[in-house]
């Protein structure tokens, strides 16, 4: 399960540094925390 | 395939190229145009970015070059124009925008290949196969997460500071609670007593005594509320400043350790600066070339022309006005391409300074912010003092008429009095301090919470960091891997013999194996002949096209790699020519001054 998470957030991640907008990253990481704390 | 170019290098007049499907050799002496032959292809291979870097592609005396493609029925234009001092692209590449940069690499053997040079000096490869896959952007990443940690782990250390005393006020609650229960026991036992006392014997002064008395206790409770909230206060005060100075530090920091935004800004100025004095130049020109269209213009047949002294023709004259015009015509546009560039660094700076007075000002508003809430503090202190005095005051004269009215009562209700004093002055301190213990364990729950938050983070990033890290060196082991199968085909398939085995190691060198004295021994690439390293240079190239652009319409051998032994590039040639519609090779001619095209030899 933890490392579905990583995985996911891995494939979100290079989605964004491809865009260039390395400062949505942290939102990304807020939301998995998140996301991983629910379950 | 047709290449079609105009003022690229040192071709000036329009030159249309065929090529052939199979080998087509071009042949020329020195400076006749084969290099701006090969600048003409890169122009419409590479990307945007790439390409603007390469000034030298476009004619040193000319604006605006043109190169065209026409291949399986479509046909795709490129334009370089000069703005400036920097080069403008007008047009997309030919082949996918992406892969410009890797087709560069993998299609181009001439001198100025960046990959083929790192391979001939021995070097590593690792940045090259960044570009060969996602590595590039897992790097970015990797940088990311480093930074998220040490950002993080600053973060975490500064709230566990602020909560490492959360279980000693748990504990020192608990006391409290103790002690009070055994207080409140105790004046439980008193009270009735005193209670009674002032019920029953209707003593006119003992009445008097007890008013006075709970009069004192509420100013004391009022005090105590008092001392808790100036603790508040205090602290509130201690913190602000603190952050305050994190702020002002932080301001100073990146004021010093930000030069990037003023030698960036500095660096718009001064293109801005050239920009500028190019548009003079150009104005003068323009007003120069006025001067003359004028004085052609009002100049008669047969008189001596102003600028240049020579008699006038009528058709002379009408040569030479549509000369001037066109000139002219040139000018402008050119003083319009100065404008808008200038126009666009303007904008530019505008909005980097704009950004650069953003992180300016949101840091002097907070540090405002902040203060403003400092000096509230500051001002709630010096008021609760006041009023903390000023009841501390009363309680004095309270207690000094209350000492007065005890000396008339007797010996037993004085000590009962005493006794009942001594303990509700007990239970208020303790109360207080009970009291201020729950705002400290409520802040410090509050802290604990965040703390979690960046637990959370902190756990996940410390995951995610050899995650990555081990992602990059797999996907840079895979494409390693694909090189060294592809390179041990191709060397199979040209049937070289003079070594056992070539391969990219871990470092990312090219190593190659071969038999001494009956020995295998391993050698590094620097280590052998430049024909022999421009042979496996152009054999890893062509792996890596094999591997990465099999449908790239074309493979260039340039001059100065085909001049080493013929034998082996031969093969190569061949080879090449089985596996891309377009093998392009340029070589010397001593024989005519144009370049000439040979098919299929």
């Amino acid at each position: 399960m933890e490392e579905d998470k990583i995985e996911q957030f891995e494939k979100e991640a290079i989605k964004i540094v491809k865009k260039g907008k390395l400062r949505d990253l942290d939102n990304l990481l807020d939301k998995i925390v998140e996301e991983e704390k629910c379950k | 395939m047709q290449i079609t170019m105009e003022n690229i290098g040192g071709i000036t007049k329009p030159i249309s190229v065929n090529l052939k499907k199979g080998l087509n050799i071009i042949k020329a002496p020195n400076a006749t145009g084969k290099t701006s032959f090969i600048h003409a292809l890169q122009t419409l291979v590479l990307p945007e970015k790439e390409l603007k870097q390469h000034t030298e592609f476009l004619n040193d005396f000319e604006n605006e070059g043109i190169v065209e493609i026409e291949i399986n029925g479509r046909s795709t234009k490129r334009k370089l124009i000069r703005v400036g001092t920097e080069l403008g692209v007008d047009g997309k590449s030919f082949y996918n925008n992406g892969l410009g940069l890797k087709a560069s690499f993998l299609a181009f053997a001439d001198p100025e290949n960046k990959f083929l040079n790192a391979i001939l000096r021995g070097e590593s490869l690792d940045n090259f196969f960044e570009d060969f896959s996602d590595i590039k952007f897992y790097k970015q990443l990797e940088v990311w997460s480093e930074e998220k940690d040490y950002e993080l782990a600053k973060e975490l250390m500064a709230y566990r500071g602020l909560i490492e005393n959360l279980e000693e006020k748990e504990t020192e609650i608990k006391k409290l609670d103790g002690e009070l229960v055994k207080l409140n026991k105790e004046k439980d036992k008193i009270e009735p007593t005193y209670n009674d006392l002032v019920k029953g014997k209707h003593d006119k002064k003992l009445n008097e005594f007890n008013k006075k008395r709970v009069k004192r206790d509420d100013l004391y409770s009022g005090i105590i509320q008092l001392k808790n909230k100036i603790q508040e206060n205090k602290r509130i005060i201690l913190e602000l400043k603190d952050e305050i100075g994190i702020l002002e530090k932080e301001f100073e920091e990146f004021k010093n350790d930000h030069p990037k935004y003023s030698t960036e800004m500095d660096g718009i100025k001064d293109k801005i600066g050239k920009i500028e004095k190019l548009e003079e130049q150009i104005e003068k020109e323009i007003e120069d070339l006025k001067n003359q269209k004028e004085s052609t213009e009002s100049s008669g047949e047969g008189k001596i022309c102003n600028a240049c002294g020579r008699k006038f023709a009528r058709k002379e004259r009408k040569k030479r006005l549509s000369k001037l015009n066109k000139e002219l015509d040139k000018k402008e546009k050119e003083k319009l391409k100065a404008r808008q560039k200038r126009e666009e660094l303007e904008l530019d700076l505008d909005q980097l300074t704009e950004k650069v007075d953003k992180i300016f000002d949101e840091n002097a508003k907070e540090i405002e912010y902040k203060q403003r809430k400092l000096n509230k503090n500051k001002q709630e202190l010096d008021d609760r003092t006041e009023n903390l005095e000023k009841k501390e005051v009363s309680i004095k004269v309270l207690e000094e008429e209350m000492k007065e009215l005890r000396k008339d009562l007797d010996k037993r209700t004085n000590q009962i009095i005493e006794d009942l004093r001594k303990i509700t002055e007990s239970i208020g301190k303790i109360n207080g301090q009970i009291n201020y213990c729950e705002k400290e364990i409520e802040r410090m729950e509050g802290d604990a919470e965040i703390l979690k938050e960046l637990q959370s983070k902190f756990d996940f990033i410390k995951r995610l960091m050899p995650y990555i890290k081990q992602k990059i060196k797999d996907m840079m082991d895979i494409v390693k891997n694909k090189f060294n199968q592809r390179i041990t085909e191709v060397y199979k398939i040209l049937g070289y013999k003079d070594f056992d085995k070539i391969e990219i190691d871990d470092m990312f060198k090219i190593q190659v194996r071969r038999k001494r004295a009956g020995r295998m021994i391993t050698q590094e690439l620097n280590r052998l002949s430049t024909s022999e390293r421009v042979t496996i240079g152009v054999i890893t190239m062509l792996a890596g096209k094999e591997e990465y652009l099999s449908d790239f319409p074309f493979f260039v051998l340039d001059e100065v790699t085909t001049a080493y032994d013929p034998e082996r590039f031969e093969k190569i040639i061949n080879y090449i020519q089985k596996h891309t519609p377009y093998t392009i090779v340029t070589t010397f001619s001593s024989v005519g001054e144009k370049i000439q095209i040979e098919y299929g030899k």
